[in-house]
């Protein structure tokens, strides 16, 4: 499988492509090959500076756009992003190493995201309060101005649209650094945003390393909003450091999901999510994924059975080939898979499936699943991102609610059951930010996303990502002087 | 911040000291290591400014004067383990740690038994 040559990237700044100011470049790779497929420009603070400079000098413009015609600009951005997507998607893979279909429908997201919030541009508006007579009272919904995103690498081209487009429609402008494994879809964007007529400086996108240009956005001065997803310990980082400056986060921290299954699911219907939850998409690398399988005590045996001979079935290979299972992104993530295996083995055994890193270049790791978990296990509690499965048991609907609350994180959590009672049951009493019934990732772009405890604060996606992306002005006249 | 003691071992390796050393130099300030678990970012140990460690983390041990913390509540789950923390020269990954830019990056390697004390 040729590899598509991508030579060199540079930053986007203020609508032109330049190189860091330093010079310096990164190294982004094919995690199916371990080859190298672009040098990117490598941002520091300085660069940063830049950008937020350029931003702001974009934002009064953008900002007194007329709604309307924002949202125009962000449905060309949408059609632009459409017309390229098969480019997009092959670039995507190569550069994170997903599945080629899983890579498109990523693609397809992003044109999803700038096109439902084209539609919403026009229509933020504030309340009027009703007072005594004498009084007018109204509120305004107003951009929070320079925004900064910091974009992970599991769903790159995915979040920028997530991130970057409900900025815009709010009238804020956007520096964007992605993640440094896979920036090369975000700058993609970029120029496509500029062709697509959006004015020079309202996205900037700086790759760069997360503690050189990552730390130097967070802590900018002039940037008034920050969205951060990654792990609990940067997104503390990035909290303390806008925090300095008084500038509002979101954090998106990850998960350790209950995925609860019982006896009066439809089987087929728990098995085929509990798959898709797992490994069928970005070979478990993502916030959400079911991760533990809460599964009662009735159906364990023939349900891990179950589970156990689709995993083995899995195809596990490059994503340019689109098989069910890609690579893992990185170096440091096969190896932080492979020591899980290895903690694994120490706390619940041999898994009954997977449990291997094939023998070839590029960072695979088979579909894992151990069975016989504690849920006090390492790998019942910490966040693995991989293609790893703990199985625990339950015998009943309370001591599967107090495993499923048992974790620090707190972002989904999934049920399957006929009986319409518990689910919501469930629902009610379950600590997260989304809840799936009878599908796993069931939602859109539509739905609100983002996490309970440890999982982090603020929602993305759906109109609650317009309020993150606006701050409310009061307004209260005195008519009767 | 606090310490507890539920770690068996904690070896900072002596190239991966000298890493720290420099970061140290460089910055003009304590770093310290924070064992991280999840998600996309900070995928093994990660370096930082000791300023910056959060308050419910806790330090498990340490190494040549270097920290090496976990949150609270994955700390207790390290009970028994012996942690190795070494270096290595990267490319093409990536996090917030410190260590990233200069082209390596920072492993940790947990087990509860002999395997790898030699390292």
């Amino acid at each position: 499988m040729a590899t598509e040559t991508i030579d060199q990237y540079e930053l986007l700044i203020d609508g032109e492509l330049v190189p860091a100011a330093s010079n310096d470049t990164l190294k982004t790779l094919n995690p199916a090959t371990e080859d190298p497929i672009g040098d990117v420009a490598a941002g520091d603070a300085e660069d940063i500076d830049r950008a937020v400079e350029s931003a702001s000098d974009a934002f009064p413009a953008w900002r007194d756009t007329p709604p309307q015609e924002r949202g125009r600009v962000l449905t060309a951005i949408a059609d632009a992003i459409r017309k390229n997507a098969d480019r997009l998607a092959r670039i995507e893979t190569q550069d994170n190493g997903k599945p080629l279909s899983q890579a498109t429908t990523d693609v397809e997201d992003c044109a999803r995201y700038f096109e439902y919030y084209a539609g919403i541009a026009d229509k933020i508006h504030g309340d009027s309060i009703p007072l005594t007579t004498e009084y007018v009272d109204y509120t305004l919904r107003e951009p929070l101005g320079v925004t900064g995103q910091i974009i992970p690498w599991n769903f790159p081209i995915s979040l920028v649209g997530r991130t970057i487009a409900p900025a815009l429609a709010a009238g804020n402008v956007a520096v964007a650094k992605p993640a440094e494994q896979t920036p090369l879809t975000a700058l993609e964007v970029g120029k496509l945003a500029l062709d697509a007529g959006l004015p020079p400086g309202v996205l900037n996108v700086v790759p760069g390393f997360g503690a050189e240009a990552g730390a130097a956005l967070a802590s900018h001065p002039a940037v008034n909003g920050v969205s951060f997803t990654g792990s609990v310990v940067t997104g503390q980082q990035v909290a303390k450091m806008a925090v300095d400056n008084v500038t509002p986060v979101h954090l998106e921290l990850g998960g350790k999901s209950p995925n609860v299954v019982f006896p009066d699911a439809d089987f087929e219907t728990a098995i085929d999510n509990t798959i898709t939850a797992i490994f069928g998409t970005a070979a478990g690398q993502v916030c959400s994924a079911g991760s533990r399988l809460l599964v009662h005590e009735e159906i364990h045996s023939e349900f891990v059975d179950a589970l156990t001979t689709r995993a083995t079935e899995l195809s596990v290979g490059p994503g340019m080939e689109d098989h069910d299972v890609g690579p893992l992104v990185s170096a440091d993530q096969y190896d932080k898979v492979r020591k899980y295996l290895d903690i694994g083995r120490d706390e619940a055994g041999e898994p009954v499936a997977g449990g291997e890193a094939p023998e070839r270049s590029g960072y695979f790791i088979e579909p894992t699943i151990f069975d016989h978990v504690d849920n006090d296990m390492r790998i019942a509690q910490e966040e693995i991102f991989g293609p790893v499965l703990s199985v625990i048991e339950f015998s009943d609907e309370q001591e599967a609610l107090e495993l499923a609350n048992d974790v620090d994180y707190g972002l989904v959590a999934g049920i399957f059951t006929s009986d319409v009672g518990r689910a919501h049951r469930f629902a009610r009493d379950v600590r997260a930010g989304q809840v799936y019934i009878n599908e796993w990732f069931a939602g859109g772009v539509e739905t609100p996303f983002g996490g309970y405890k440890q999982s982090g604060f603020g929602r993305e996606k759906g109109l609650e990502a317009i309020r993150s992306y606006t701050q409310l002005k009061n307004v209260c006249a005195n008519i009767d002087v | 911040m606090s310490e507890i003691d539920l770690t068996a071992s904690l070896t900072i390796t002596d190239r991966a000291q000298s890493v720290l050393r420099s970061l140290e130099d460089d910055r003009d300030e304590p770093v310290a290591i924070v064992l991280n678990d999840g998600c996309c970012d900070g995928m093994g140990p990660v370096a930082l400014d000791a300023s910056m460690v959060g308050a419910n983390d806790v330090r498990i041990g340490s190494d040549g004067g270097i920290g090496v913390y976990a949150p609270r509540t994955k700390a207790s789950l390290r009970e028994g383990y012996n942690v190795i923390i070494d270096v290595t020269e990267a490319t093409g990954v990536g996090s917030f740690s410190l260590e990233v830019p200069l082209g390596y990056r920072f492993t940790a390697d947990e087990f509860k038994d002999e395997r790898g004390k030699e390292a």
